[in-house]
């Protein structure tokens, strides 16, 4: 179980905060869909909880353990059982399709092996067997920076299938893409929850596509939760909560868009 | 109007700087004897002494390389100190940043008459006075391609759970690679170029044979040896750009 306890986050010389006092419990097995207007403070949500950023004040609790008050040794630890793919995938540079799988076992592999990238006959069967499942098998000693973007997230979703964690965070995984690819990048996502029982945490901006996979969705405004439901109770009002400031002329107006 | 103002000016500035210099007088000077004296005395090269020439030549490249090998080599994972963004203390950072900056500071030529005394002649000195002055230039530079290094891959090694190490080696070192090679042959080219100068106080190589032919009036053979010069600089830039085009 994942639960955030009161998150805050404001960044350094910003006037608002990023995220307001933000409580939410998510269940194993859940595919969570965090939906919100640009600025809404979604990535900053979903970077709390692996640290990526963080956070000023609150707790981030998964499977009974405090991630924020973890020391740098444990947090590694606990990383390597939370996955992440990200809206530009991330993948390390100037390296091999398999190689960038094989990083999946990063966290996991003794540090004399990882830094000279010494992987033993199961991590190659086990990146051989991930580059199969997305269908990059014959791409595998092509340079990543050869791949399109579809398959560059491809890549990515491999790297977690090599990881293994059980949790997965997703930092809108399918902005970049055509909708043709995103949605075969979203059949990877619901597979990884579906056959490999991840827990699936994951920013979209598109509400159909969250409609279509999600357990669960979480509307995000102001750095505020202003949703949480399922996907059948998302009607128009709370879609306007989420996404239109004339329904709630309460919530700050963000005009900063980033990435 | 602006741009007249600066255009005065600057045409004040070089008229002030080569009346100081002298270029300005140059013309008086009888230039057409000094092209005389060049084709009479320093031509045709004189070829005699190649194999020592040659022998110099090879000192001089390996001085250079030695040197700037070496300093990249304590250079590189200093660097990753001096960059602030690897999420090291400050006082370290700081400390690593001062030392580039003094090693820098001091050009090679003064470095290399402090260890002169004891160290004595030779191309020692050279060599530790090239390895620092590299030290701090190398340092300086690599860590500011760390610093603009894309966040992504760091990330994403973070997210892995990674050491700092491998999101250095994995994250960072790539993508900086091959800026840091095109900066190492340039940085090599300029070293061949100190070693020369450095050979006027007794490091060896081609500097010191050319500084001693030209001492005792042998121009021709000057003239030999300052072509082996353009062909050595010309050589590494070849391989440099070899290099660069392989690492990409
Ligand atoms: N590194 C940063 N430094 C300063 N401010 C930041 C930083 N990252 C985000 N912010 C600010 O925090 C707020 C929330 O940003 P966040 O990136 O979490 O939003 P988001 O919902 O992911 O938006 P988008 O849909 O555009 O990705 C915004 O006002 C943004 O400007
Ligand atoms: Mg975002």
């Amino acid at each position: 179980m994942l639960e955030l306890i009161g998150l805050n986050k404001r960044y350094k010389g910003e006037a608002e905060a990023a995220l307001d006092g933000v409580h939410l419990r998510v269940q194993t097995g859940e595919f969570v869909a965090v939906l919100g207007r640009s600025g809404a403070g979604k990535s900053t949500l979903i970077r709390c909880v692996n640290r990526l950023v963080e956070p000023d004040a609150g707790r981030v609790l998964w499977q009974g353990r405090d991630l924020t008050a973890m020391s740098a040794a444990e947090l590694r630890r606990a990383r390597m059982r939370i996955g992440m793919v990200f809206q530009h995938y991330h993948l390390l540079p100037r390296l091999s399709v398999l190689t960038n799988a094989l990083a999946g076992r990063f966290g996991a592999m003794p540090r004399w092996r990882s830094l000279p990238g010494w992987y033993t006959a199961s991590e190659r069967a086990l990146a051989a067997a991930a580059l199969r499942e997305v269908g990059l098998e014959a791409l595998g000693r092509r340079r990543v920076e050869e791949l399109s973007g579809g398959q560059k997230q491809r890549v990515a979703i491999a790297r977690v299938l090599v990881q293994q964690p059980e949790l997965l965070l997703g930092d809108e995984p399918i902005s970049s893409l055509d909708s043709v690819t995103a949605a075969r990048i979203m059949r990877h996502i619901a597979s990884l929850h579906r056959e490999r029982g991840m827990t699936v945490l994951l920013n979209l901006h598109d509400v159909a596509v969250a409609r279509a996979h999600a357990s669960r969705i979480i509307g995000l405004a102001g750095g505020r939760i202003v949703y949480d439901g399922s996907p059948e109770a998302l009607d128009e009002t709370a879609l306007a909560r989420i996404y239109a400031d004339e329904a709630a002329p309460d919530l700050p107006i963000h005009r900063r868009d980033r990435g | 109007m602006r741009t007249w103002t600066a255009l005065g000016i600057l045409v004040l500035l070089l008229l002030w700087s080569s009346i100081g210099t002298g270029l300005a007088q140059a013309p008086l000077y009888d230039l057409g004897n000094t092209a005389r004296f060049i084709a009479e005395h320093w031509f045709p090269p004189d070829f005699g002494h190649w194999r020592i020439a040659l022998a110099a030549m090879v000192d001089t490249l390996q001085i250079a390389l030695c040197s700037t090998l070496v300093a990249l080599a304590i250079a590189l994972p200093a660097s990753f100190v001096a960059a602030r963004n690897t999420g090291l203390p400050r006082w370290l950072y700081d400390g690593t940043r001062l030392v580039f900056n003094l090693f820098r500071a001091v050009p090679e030529l003064v470095l290399a008459l402090v260890f002169i005394p004891t160290l004595g002649l030779g191309p020692l000195p050279a060599v530790l006075a090239l390895i620092i002055h590299n030290i701090g230039v190398f340092g300086k530079m690599i860590a500011e391609l760390i610093e603009a290094a894309d966040d992504g891959p760091q990330e994403a090694v973070k997210a892995l759970g990674g050491t700092r190490l491998l999101v250095a080696a994995y994250g960072i070192l790539p993508q900086i690679l091959p800026l840091v090679l095109s900066q190492y042959f340039y940085r090599l080219e300029t070293a061949i170029r100190t070693t020369l100068i450095l050979g006027v106080v007794g490091a060896g190589g081609l500097g010191q044979l050319l500084y001693n032919d030209f001492k005792q009036f042998m121009y021709q053979k000057v003239t030999f040896e300052v072509l082996l010069i353009m062909v050595l600089v010309t050589a590494v830039d070849y391989a440099g750009a070899a290099v660069r085009k392989r690492v990409k």
